[in-house]
C-alpha cells in the first residue's frame, strides 16, 4: 500500500527541514495572498457604493415627512456631511475596530444585524452543501465507473435538468406540492411563529422549516458536484496504478472506492471550496421563496433601499467568505496532494 | 482523508446548528387561546415608536400605543387617550381631557405621559424619525395636572385632531431618553402599551408577537393572540394561507386575489383603499425652491395646454378594467373617494375625459405639429418625446406602460418608457430627471399632508410629487389649515384640489383597491375602514384586528393536521440530513471493514 499516494499523505509528514520551511513560506503567502484581498474588497466596499448616483439621505427618508433640518441632522448623524477622504478615514478606522456603521433601514449596528442572520445562512447552505456533496459525489463516481450505462445517463440528465430549472420556480413548485399539496412542511420561515418551548422540540421545529428550502437548494447544485467527480474519475480510469491494483486482485468495487475516487477527488476538493462562497451569495433566491431570515434575504432587502452601511457589511462578510474558502482550498489541496508539496 | 472531510462535515453541520440557533432568550411562551396570524410583505424596520416608520412597523405600533384621538372605523374623529377635547377661541390652545384608564402593567395613564411623548419628539432631535412633522407647529404641551394635558400650537392648526403620534408611557421612557432612537423597545417584553394589544415577542425577520390587553379600556380584543409573520414573498404567503399558516393576507395582485375565488375556506376582501396612482408631469417650475428651474424636464410641459393633451389621450377607464381587472377606480383629485368628505369630483365643464380629438387640437393650439414620423415637432424644432418612468415594485406597472404609451403615440406624442428600481425613480423624481413618472401616495383621513405635498415648499425634498408651485394654491393651503370649522374648510379644500385639476399638476389614474385575504373557516367580525366597502389592514387605527373573532374552535382541528404534518416533516428533515452524513460516513466504514 505504501506506493499509494493517499497513504503517502501520512509518511509526509517526516521529510527533511527544507520542505518544512517551504511549507512554512508557502501558508503565509496564501494566508497574505488572503489578506491582501480582505483588504481591497474593505477599500473596495466603500468607494463601489460612493459612486451610486442619489443622495443617501433622501433614501433614508423615503415615505416619511421631513423638513431640511432634519435631513441636515440625518447627514451629520451618518458622517455624510464630511468630505469624502475624511469619510474613508473614519470608515477605515470603524471596520478595524469591527464596527460596520450603522445601518440607515434598522437604525441598529450592521454587524450585529449581519451576526444575527449569519446563522440561519449557514445553517440552510451548509447541511445544502454537504447533502448536495455527498449525493453529487456518489452518484458521479457511480456515473463515470459505468458510463455510458443507463444509470450514468439518467443519474447525469437528471442533474443537469435540475441545474437548468429556475431555482425561483423549482422552490414554488416544491412549496405547492410538499406544503401546500401534502400539507408535510411550513411555508415559511426558519422557525414556527413566535418560537416553540425546549430544546428539542426547537430543534426538531426548525429542522421542518429547513427540509424544503435545503432540499431545493441540493436539487440545483449537487449536478456541479456530480460533474466534475465524473470527468475527474474519467481521467483517472485509464490510470496504470489501476491495472496494477486489478492484477493485485482487488474487487472491482474495491479498486474504485479505494483507488480511483481517492485520486479523482483532490481536484474536486478545490471546486468544493471555492464553491462555499458562491453557494453562500447563491441562497439570495432561496431565502426569497421560502422567506428564510438569512444574509441573502438580508442583502436583497439593503440592495432595494439601498441600505448603503449594510450593503457594505454584507459585501465584506460574503467577501471574506470566499476569500477563506480560497485560502483553505489552496491550504488543503497543499496537505492532501503530495504531488503539489513536492513540486 | 475520508477521516478529514467526515470530521469537516460533521463540525460544519454543528457550527451551523449552533449559530443558526433561534435563541432561548427569543423562545415565546406557546400562545394561548386563539392565533390570528396575519402576513406581512415588508420587514418590520423598528418596534420603536419613536423610529419606527415602515407601513408593517406602524401597523404593530398602531395596536400598541393608543393616540390621543383615534380616527374611527367611520373616518371621524374619536376619543382615544384622550377622552374630550377643547381649543381656545383663537384656535392655538387645545385643551385634553385626559382618560381614567391604565397601562398594561397595571399603572395609572396620566396627562404627564402625554406631555413626556410629545416634548421628547419636540426638544430631542433622535425622537422625531417617526413623528416630527407632527410636532413642527407646536408650542408646548404641558400637564396642567394628572388628567389634563394643553398643547400650544404656533399657528392654528385643524389637524390636530388627526395627529398619529403613539403616546408611550413616561414610567418606562424616561430612562431610555438616551437611547431613544436606537432602542428596539424589544429589550424587555413584553412591552407596555395602552392599546388593545402589546408587543410580547420577536423573532428578528420573522415575526412579531401580541398579546391582547387585558386592561385596555375599550374591552379586551376577542383574539387572545396576533402573529405577523413576514413572508419575502407574495406568492408563499398565498399559499401559506391556503395551507393554514397564516389567516391573512394583503396586497395581493388582481391575480392572486381572482384565483382564490370559490374557495370556501377563504374570504376575500377588496377594499376601498387610502392610496392614488398618478402621472408626474414634469413642471421643472422656475418659481420652486431657490426660484431657478431645476430638473431636465422636456419644456413643452410647461405648458397648460399640453398637460391638458396628456390628460384627454389617457383612458382611466381602460386602465381600471384591463389593467387593474376591474379592481380599482378612475380617480380625478388627489384625496381618494374613500374619504368622501374631501375628495374631489371636477364639474362637467372642467372634466377631461378620454378624447384623443381633443389631445390632438390641444397640441396643434401649443404649436406642436405632427412631423414626418407621426411624432410632433416644437416650434423649436424639438420633437415631443416624452421619458415615461415608473416603478418596478408595482407588478402591473409595465402593462400600464404599454398602454400609455398607446395612447400617448395616438395622439402624436413619442415616449421612452423605462422601468426602474423604485429608489431610482425617487431619486429622478426629486431632482426633477423625468419627463412623466408613474407615482402614488397614501392619503390620511385628514387631508392636510398631503394637500402640504403640492406646495411650493417641498420642491426640491423626498416628498415632492410633480415639482408643482402655485402661489395662489399655497395662500389656499394656509387658509384651510387655520380654518377650525369644518365647513369653511371642506370649502377651502375643495377650491384647492379644483385648482390642481385646472392646472394639471399631475394627471389622478385611479384609485386602486387593497385587495386582502382570510380564512373566514376561523376567524370572522373584521371591522373594515371605513365599514362600507373599506380595507381590514393598513388601517389607521386597530379596528380591523380589535373587531376579529374566531369562528367556534376551528384551531384545534387545524393544529392536529400541523402537529401530524410536524411530524412526517421532521421524520423527513432526519431522513434527509441523516442520508448526507450516511453517504460521506459510508466508504469510511466499509473501508475499514474491509481492511487487509
Amino acid at each position: 500500500m505504501s506506493d499509494l499516494p493517499m497513504t503517502a499523505v501520512a509518511t509526509d509528514l517526516a521529510e527533511p527541514p527544507r520542505r518544512g520551511r517551504g511549507s512554512a513560506a508557502f501558508v503565509l503567502r496564501t494566508l497574505g495572498g488572503g489578506l491582501v484581498s480582505v483588504g481591497l474588497i474593505v477599500v473596495l466596499g466603500f468607494f463601489l457604493f460612493r459612486v451610486l448616483p442619489g443622495d443617501p439621505v433622501r433614501w433614508m427618508t423615503r415615505d416619511r415627512p421631513g423638513n431640511a433640518e432634519q435631513l441636515a441632522r440625518l447627514r451629520a448623524e451618518f458622517g455624510l456631511d464630511r468630505p469624502l477622504p475624511a469619510q474613508f478615514v473614519d470608515y477605515l478606522a470603524d471596520v478595524a475596530r469591527g464596527d460596520l456603521g450603522t445601518s440607515y433601514v434598522y437604525n441598529r449596528p450592521v454587524t450585529e444585524i449581519i451576526l444575527g442572520r449569519l446563522g440561519p445562512t449557514v445553517l440552510l447552505t451548509g447541511s445544502a452543501l454537504v447533502v448536495a456533496v455527498a449525493l453529487g459525489l456518489w452518484l458521479g463516481s457511480r456515473a463515470a465507473w459505468r458510463h455510458g450505462s443507463v444509470f450514468d445517463r439518467i443519474a447525469t440528465g437528471t442533474a443537469l435538468v435540475l441545474w437548468s430549472v429556475p431555482t425561483f420556480w423549482l422552490g414554488l413548485i416544491a412549496l405547492m406540492v410538499f406544503a401546500v399539496g401534502l400539507d408535510l412542511f411550513p411555508t415559511g420561515g426558519m422557525t414556527s411563529p413566535g418560537g416553540v418551548d425546549g430544546f428539542l422540540p426547537a430543534v426538531l421545529d426548525v429542522a421542518h422549516h429547513l427540509v424544503l428550502p435545503c432540499l431545493t437548494m441540493v436539487a440545483v447544485v449537487y449536478a456541479q458536484y456530480l460533474m466534475v467527480m465524473r470527468s475527474s474519475l474519467l481521467e483517472e480510469m485509464a490510470a496504470d496504478y489501476l491495472t496494477t491494483a486489478r492484477a493485485k486482485g482487488l474487487r472491482e468495487d474495491l479498486v474504485r472506492r479505494r483507488h480511483a475516487v481517492p485520486n479523482a477527488l483532490l481536484p474536486t476538493i478545490t471546486i468544493i471550496f471555492l464553491h462555499v462562497g458562491l453557494v453562500v451569495a447563491g441562497a439570495v433566491t432561496v431565502e426569497t421563496v421560502f422567506s428564510w431570515p438569512g444574509l441573502g434575504l438580508l442583502t436583497y432587502q439593503a440592495l432595494a433601499v439601498p441600505d448603503i452601511p449594510l450593503l457594505q457589511g454584507t459585501l465584506i462578510t460574503l467577501s471574506v467568505a470566499v476569500v477563506l474558502m480560497n485560502v483553505l482550498a489552496d491550504l488543503g489541496y497543499r496537505l492532501l496532494d503530495p504531488r503539489v508539496r513536492a513540486s | 482523508m475520508r477521516g478529514v472531510s467526515f470530521h469537516a462535515a460533521a463540525a460544519l453541520l454543528a457550527a451551523a446548528l449552533a449559530a443558526g440557533w433561534p435563541g432561548a432568550a427569543h423562545a415565546q411562551p406557546p400562545p394561548g387561546g386563539t392565533t390570528l396570524r396575519v402576513a406581512i410583505t415588508q420587514d418590520i424596520d423598528s418596534l420603536n415608536p419613536f423610529v419606527a416608520v415602515f407601513l408593517s412597523s406602524t401597523q404593530v405600533m398602531r395596536l400598541t400605543y393608543e393616540n390621543l384621538t383615534m380616527v374611527g372605523p367611520d373616518n371621524a374623529v374619536q376619543p382615544g387617550f384622550a377622552e374630550s377635547w377643547q381649543s381656545s377661541p383663537d384656535g392655538l390652545t387645545w385643551t385634553f381631557k385626559i382618560r381614567d384608564a391604565q397601562w398594561s402593567d397595571g399603572t395609572p395613564i396620566t396627562a404627564r405621559d402625554v406631555a413626556f411623548t410629545y416634548t421628547q419628539i419636540m426638544t430631542n432631535p433622535a425622537a422625531q424619525d417617526a413623528n416630527g412633522s407632527a410636532v413642527a407647529n407646536f408650542a408646548a404641551v404641558t400637564a396642567v395636572d394628572d388628567r389634563t394635558v394643553e398643547i400650544t400650537t404656533k399657528e392654528p392648526q385643524a389637524s390636530i385632531l388627526a395627529s398619529d403620534v403613539p403616546i408611550v408611557p413616561e414610567h418606562v421612557w424616561s430612562s431610555r431618553v438616551g437611547q431613544i432612537g436606537t432602542a428596539t423597545n424589544a429589550e424587555q417584553l413584553p412591552a407596555v402599551g395602552s392599546g388593545p394589544y402589546v408587543i410580547s415577542g420577536y423573532q428578528e425577520g420573522q415575526s412579531v408577537t401580541l398579546s391582547a390587553n387585558d386592561r385596555f379600556w375599550r374591552g379586551r380584543a376577542h383574539v387572545d393572540t396576533l402573529q405577523f409573520v413576514r413572508y419575502e414573498n407574495a406568492d408563499a404567503a398565498v399559499q401559506g394561507l391556503l395551507k393554514g399558516d397564516v389567516d391573512l393576507v394583503r396586497d395581493l395582485t388582481p391575480a392572486q386575489f381572482d384565483s382564490l375565488e370559490g374557495n370556501a375556506a377563504v374570504g376575500r376582501n377588496e377594499g376601498r383603499n387610502r392610496r392614488y396612482t398618478e402621472l408626474l408631469l414634469n413642471w421643472s417650475n422656475p418659481s420652486g425652491v431657490d426660484g431657478q428651474p431645476f430638473g431636465d424636464g422636456h419644456p413643452a410641459l410647461r405648458d397648460v395646454r399640453v398637460r391638458k393633451a396628456l390628460h384627454h389621450a389617457v383612458d382611466a377607464g381602460a386602465i381600471v378594467d384591463r389593467v387593474k381587472q376591474g379592481h380599482s377606480e378612475p380617480g380625478h383629485g388627489i384625496i381618494p373617494p374613500v374619504y368622501p368628505k374631501w375628495t374631489f369630483t371636477p364639474s362637467d365643464s372642467q372634466r377631461r375625459d378620454h378624447d384623443p380629438e381633443r389631445a390632438k387640437a390641444l397640441l396643434d393650439q401649443a404649436g406642436y405639429r405632427p412631423g414626418p414620423d407621426g411624432v410632433r415637432v416644437g416650434p423649436d424644432g424639438r420633437p415631443l418625446t416624452l421619458r415615461l418612468i415608473a416603478g418596478n415594485q408595482v407588478p402591473t406597472n409595465p402593462q400600464l406602460l404599454d398602454f400609455l404609451a398607446g395612447w400617448f403615440e395616438a395622439v402624436g406624442v413619442g415616449v421612452t418608457p423605462q422601468i426602474m428600481a423604485s429608489n431610482q425613480i425617487d431619486d429622478a423624481t426629486v431632482a426633477g430627471n423625468f419627463d412623466i413618472a408613474v407615482s402614488g401616495w397614501s392619503v390620511n383621513p385628514d387631508p392636510d399632508s398631503t394637500l402640504d405635498q403640492q406646495t411650493c415648499a417641498v420642491n426640491g425634498t423626498s416628498r415632492s410629487d410633480s415639482g408643482y408651485c402655485n402661489p395662489a394654491y399655497d395662500q389656499l393651503y394656509a387658509e384651510q389649515q387655520a380654518a377650525l370649522d369644518e365647513g369653511k374648510r371642506r370649502e377651502i379644500v375643495q377650491r384647492m384640489q379644483s385648482l390642481l385639476y385646472d392646472d394639471v399638476h399631475a394627471i389622478v389614474l385611479t384609485h386602486d383597491a387593497l385587495l386582502e385575504a382570510y380564512r373566514a373557516d376561523r376567524f370572522t367580525g373584521f371591522v373594515t375602514q371605513p365599514e362600507d366597502g373599506g380595507v381590514i389592514t393598513g388601517q389607521t387605527g386597530y379596528w380591523g384586528y380589535y373587531g376579529a373573532t374566531p369562528v367556534a374552535a376551528p384551531r384545534a382541528a387545524a393544529d392536529a393536521g400541523g402537529g401530524t404534518g410536524l411530524l412526517v416533516g421532521v421524520l423527513a428533515a432526519v431522513v434527509v440530513l441523516g442520508a448526507g452524513a450516511f453517504l460521506v460516513a459510508r466508504n469510511r466504514r466499509r473501508s475499514r471493514d474491509e481492511r487487509e
